[in-house]
């Protein structure tokens, strides 16, 4: 022990002596309409080491012994800044960068995410390059944030027409989706074949599927954090897009020249106006719309203030008799505030109102099925930049008032409403040990309180209701109170190698059921901890290795991961979502486990580039009262997964990509015998998730003409998504056949062959 | 519906398709399947054997068990029929109220299930009303109220017919289930409920006579058969109330039946 505490000792001298010669240097990354650049890398030539990673105002910090530097800025899709300064004491550089004329630059600069992740200290964080997914082919020519995300390492589809992804053995559930901070509980469009992100509203998206900063919490597989366009300050913008189903336009513009700007965009799909043509179907509604706003405001150099809105909303109906609907409100207001160069803070309040309605009304009776998610939170978060030392800290307090289910039957009414009040505390240092070193460590301490004014229970082991507990309004019913420590370790071994470990422990107090095991619906039902569920807590330890060649022309990943998961749910035999009204009567809850390893090889440099990543992976759920109570693999259970993404720019203005994914067949439970009930024929299952569905692959194709005329640029993109047309499964199921010799088929259910797309848009 | 259907899966019906797979089935060992359902005249236990996925179903049954139906005083032996029913020597005297056990004696194994006979459940107001849901379907939909025992967890089933043709299969309802459509469920009230006609051969007319029978189930048959009705969509097995680890069920129920002629006037 002693000798740990001298080591300790040896290295705080150390550090402590280094922090004594450094100096900052610090400043924003603009674009020329002063819209700060998020994720830009600033490195300096003769300090290859000492690099940073712009902050979601533009800000970066580095702290360097005095002397003459080189710095250098790069983003994808701007030309790369270049200036020699002197740093003697604080420096503060403001950077602007152009953006480029043609799109080959635009892939030269993707290497900044091959440097970006050798200096990023978090291991397994994904910053998503936005205009590498406009150019990847895409389902009906959508470009969709959530599908390019599936071609990652370690990240899932969870197939034909769904907008969710998995990730690192977690269901799309587990995830943790925020636009601007405001959480999205359900991001698809048209039953999840579409997201709800519409690519031109995005400014930057980066998922953390490993360690998740202290900042975040409420999932326990991985975070995604989007953060919306700002308007431009000094001119007008914008552009429209039409496609095949549906078509999009934006516009930014300054209100106050470089102090108040505008953006806003939105999208419509008109499968409605198809049905126009056909008199059987005319009065029928199928559609889906969103719409992003944001007002950005910079009175002084020192303060950001935004104000922004999205609506995402599906309709479906069949005239007066049946109406669908669902989508989400987000509402973000936040203000940053920098007290000086070290120091800054961000307040925001922010409101997210996930709702779904659906209603038949025959022949005088009128069902409906209606649930939401709404919160209320207040987040405040600081940072503290210092030499060696960025300390976040901050608090979250959120008010849940969460709508399992309401089905109605004429005038009678059964529902399931419940509120909570969830708040948070954090403190995160990342800290530079030495020029090779880097460590971020934190700790968010979660509480969660299950709230009165709604009905609670006491269940036997079947289920059944032993007695109803009813609380006062707003009194505690039940609390948690969570731990939860993160670590993540950069070493750098050489200027082109780093190794990374990770170790994370996070809670989820909102728990979804799926309706489908196959995508989201309009019917998911949500639950919050209470009495009788716990809180999903995860702890997640990985171990990565990255290597770029000295060129940072090629740069290969591999990690390797374990994930233990406490109190993960799962229906009992016998029930679905709409069984029982109450959520906990129809779930057991257990514990889960993933492990596996991923491996990434990518080049970023040069008129042809892509990468190819590998996953080997393995996911179990053990719950008591299913399967007999042994280990069961996960229903996203899928052990090997491929993704190939090549993206070619040809002269003459024409640029081309493919995908091709491959996957083993998820986990399917198939019947071990069969018996017949009063002639029916029934099927017998000795597991749960005992068989494979067939291997999923398909290679997508898309090729792009982009021609500029002076301040107008005009794009045709053409794309065939799934080329060799592979009907993948999307469901199988079991079914009684004469003509089959042992009277049981087998069915595959597929949902696209191959689709051709086409798409005009124009950006001035 | 039909419209709502397709309305739903225009956008996936444009490219899905459907094909049959190859599946390596596991083989396990069989397990006896027991139907016993008895009534108050009438009564009869059919004992079959799973098979494999990956042969042929098979309906043999089997005629080799020792059966017996009891009530906690008298034990009455049942022996199979010609088709492989079980059904009693004797006559049997069914008392309501009571609990009736049935045991099931096969190659040293053993399974017993017990039931509760309850008493026929009482119809109360009965209406009609019919809705043109699409161009060529028109639903006669029948409302109709259970005058529902106080002080217990009551189950149902119940089912219409039209001309004496059986229009669609037994349907399950319980006291407190979200479909009855009262304001509020309270123990002891009549409990509505309602469900509709179709017919494939020709439109329902003036006079057509349509029934509805209605049983009282005790909790046992009505987690079987809930349970059996979502065993292909959830892939899991039904909850038997058999002891011993077979498959099946046994239900002892009386049956209370309403019959009207319909009068389309009176919509």
């Amino acid at each position: 022990m002693k000798r740990i505490y001298l080591i300790l000792l040896a290295l705080l001298f150390v550090v402590g002596a280094a922090a004594q010669e450094l100096v900052s240097l610090s400043g924003r990354v603009t674009d020329s309409a002063k819209n700060p650049i998020v994720g830009a890398i600033v490195t300096l030539k003769e300090l290859p080491s000492r690099g940073s990673s712009t902050d979601v105002d533009g800000r970066y910090r580095i702290s360097l012994p005095e002397g003459q530097y080189t710095i250098n800025v790069e983003y994808i899709g701007y030309e790369p800044y270049e200036k020699s300064i002197r740093v003697e004491r604080k420096r503060v550089v403001d950077i602007i960068i152009e953006q480029s004329a043609t799109s080959i630059d635009q892939v030269v600069v993707s290497m900044n995410s091959s440097t970006a992740k050798l200096q990023n200290v978090q291991i397994g964080a994904e910053h998503v390059d936005v205009k590498v997914l406009s150019q990847m082919p895409a389902l009906f020519g959508e470009n969709d944030i959530i599908k390019s995300l599936t071609l990652l390492p370690g990240v899932k589809s969870e197939g034909d027409g769904s907008s969710g992804f998995q990730v690192r053995g977690g269901t799309s559930s587990q995830n943790l989706i925020l636009l601007d901070d405001a959480p999205i509980y359900n991001s698809g469009h048209v039953m999840g074949i579409f997201s709800v992100f519409n690519d031109d509203a995005i400014n930057s998206a980066t998922l953390y599927k490993g360690q998740i900063p202290a900042m975040y919490g409420g999932a326990t597989s991985a975070v995604l954090d989007i953060q919306s366009r700002n308007g431009s300050v000094d001119n007008l913008a914008g552009g429209f897009d039409i496609g095949v189903l549906s078509s999009k336009a934006y516009l930014e513009c300054p209100i106050i020249d470089n102090t108040l700007s505008l953006f806003v965009g939105g999208r419509r799909s008109y499968f409605d106006l198809f049905l126009l043509l056909s008199d059987e179907y005319r009065g029928n509604s199928l559609y889906f719309y969103d719409f992003n706003a944001k007002l950005s405001y910079r009175p002084s150099d020192d303060d950001f203030v935004a104000i922004s809105y999205f609506k995402g909303q599906d309709t479906m109906g069949l005239e007066d008799m049946m109406d669908m609907g669902w989508g989400n409100d987000a509402l973000t207001a936040k203000w940053v505030h920098r007290f000086n160069n070290k120091f800054s803070a961000a307040t925001s309040l922010l409101v997210t109102d996930y709702v779904t309605e659906n209603g038949i009304d025959v022949a005088d009776i009128y069902c409906a099925y209606n649930g939401y998610i709404r919160n209320y939170s207040f987040k405040e978060s600081l940072e503290y930049s210092g030499d060696s030392h960025t300390l976040n800290f901050g608090l979250q307090s959120t008010w849940i008032d969460l709508l399992s289910a309401e089905w109605q039957f004429n005038d009678y009414i059964e529902r399931e409403q419940r509120q909570a009040l969830e708040s948070s505390l954090w403190v995160n240092d990342q800290w530079r040990v030495a020029d090779n070193l880097e460590i971020s460590a934190g700790v968010r301490l979660n509480s969660f309180l299950s709230l009165g004014g709604s009905p609670y229970y006491e269940l036997d082991s079947d289920g059944d209701i032993i007695s109803t507990l009813n609380y006062d309004s707003n009194s505690v019913v039940q609390s948690y109170l969570q731990l939860e420590p993160r670590f993540s370790l950069n070493w750098r071994i050489s200027p082109t190698q780093s190794l990374k470990l990770g170790y994370s422990r996070s809670s989820q107090n909102i728990h979804a059921l799926r309706s489908s095991a196959t995508m989201s619906m309009p019917f998911d039902r949500y639950a919050m901890s209470s009495n009788i569920i716990k809180p999903e807590v995860s702890d997640q330890i990985a171990l990565g290795y990255i290597a770029l060649t000295p060129t940072h022309d090629y740069e290969f990943t591999a990690e390797v991961y374990y994930k233990y998961i406490d109190n993960v749910y799962d229906y009992r035999d016998g029930k679905l979502f709409n069984s029982e009204i109450e959520i906990e009567r129809l779930i057991l809850g257990g514990e889960g486990r993933s492990y596996g390893a991923e491996f990434s090889a990518k080049k970023s440099v040069g008129r042809f580039t892509g990468w190819v990543s590998y996953t080997l992976s393995w996911v179990e759920t053990l719950i008591d009262g299913i399967s007999n109570g042994e280990w069961y693999r996960a229903s996203n259970d899928k052990r090997h997964d491929l993704s190939i993404v090549a993206l070619y720019d040809m002269p003459g203005g024409w640029s081309a990509s493919a995908n091709f994914l491959y996957n083993t067949g998820q986990a399917l439970t198939v019947p071990s015998a069969k018996y017949q009930i009063s002639g029916e024929t029934y099927y017998y299952y000795t597991a749960r998730n005992n068989y494979s569905t067939p291997d999923y692959h398909r290679l997508d194709l898309s090729f792009t003409h982009t021609k500029n005329r002076g301040k107008y640029s005009r794009e045709w993109t053409f794309g065939f998504y799934n080329i060799y047309n592979h009907y993948n499964p999307y469901i199988v199921y079991f079914e009684e056949s004469e003509s089959s010799a042992t009277g049981s088929d087998a069915v595959q259910y597929s949902l696209f062959g191959i689709i051709p797309s086409i798409s005009f848009g124009i950006n001035f | 519906m039909r419209r709502y259907i397709t309305l739903s899966l225009l956008l996936l019906s444009l490219v899905s398709c459907s094909k049959i797979i190859d599946v390596d089935y596991e083989s396990i060992d069989k397990f006896y399947v027991i139907i016993a359902e008895f009534s108050l005249d009438d009564g009869s236990l059919l004992i079959t054997q799973s098979c494999d996925m990956d042969e042929p179903i098979a309906s043999d049954a089997i005629t080799t068990a020792t059966v017996a139906l009891s009530d906690g005083v008298e034990s009455y032996p049942l022996e199979p029929d010609e088709f492989g029913y079980y059904r009693a020597i004797g006559q049997v005297d069914f008392v309501e109220g009571r609990d009736y056990t049935i045991s099931v004696d096969i190659d040293e194994e053993h399974f017993s299930a017990t039931s509760h006979l309850y008493a026929a459940p009482q119809f109360g107001e009965v209406t009609f009303s019919s809705q043109q849901f699409t161009a060529d379907m028109n639903l006669v939909f029948c409302t109709f109220q259970i005058l529902d025992t106080a002080g217990e967890q009551n189950y149902y089933l119940y089912r219409l017919r039209y001309e004496g043709k059986e229009n669609d299969s037994w349907n399950l309802a319980k006291e407190d289930e979200s479909w009855s459509l009262a304001k509020e469920v309270i123990d002891g009230e009549p409990i509505s409920l309602m469900s509709h006609l179709y017919t494939f051969d020709r439109e329902l007319q003036d006079g057509d006579v349509v029934s509805i029978d209605l049983k009282a189930i005790d909790k046992g048959v009505y987690d079987f058969l809930y349970t059996l009705n979502l065993s292909s969509s959830s892939s899991t097995n039904p909850t038997t109330n058999f002891d011993g680890g077979c498959m099946g069920y046994f239900s002892i129920c009386s049956t209370s039946t309403y019959e009207a002629v319909l009068d389309f006037s009176t919509f």
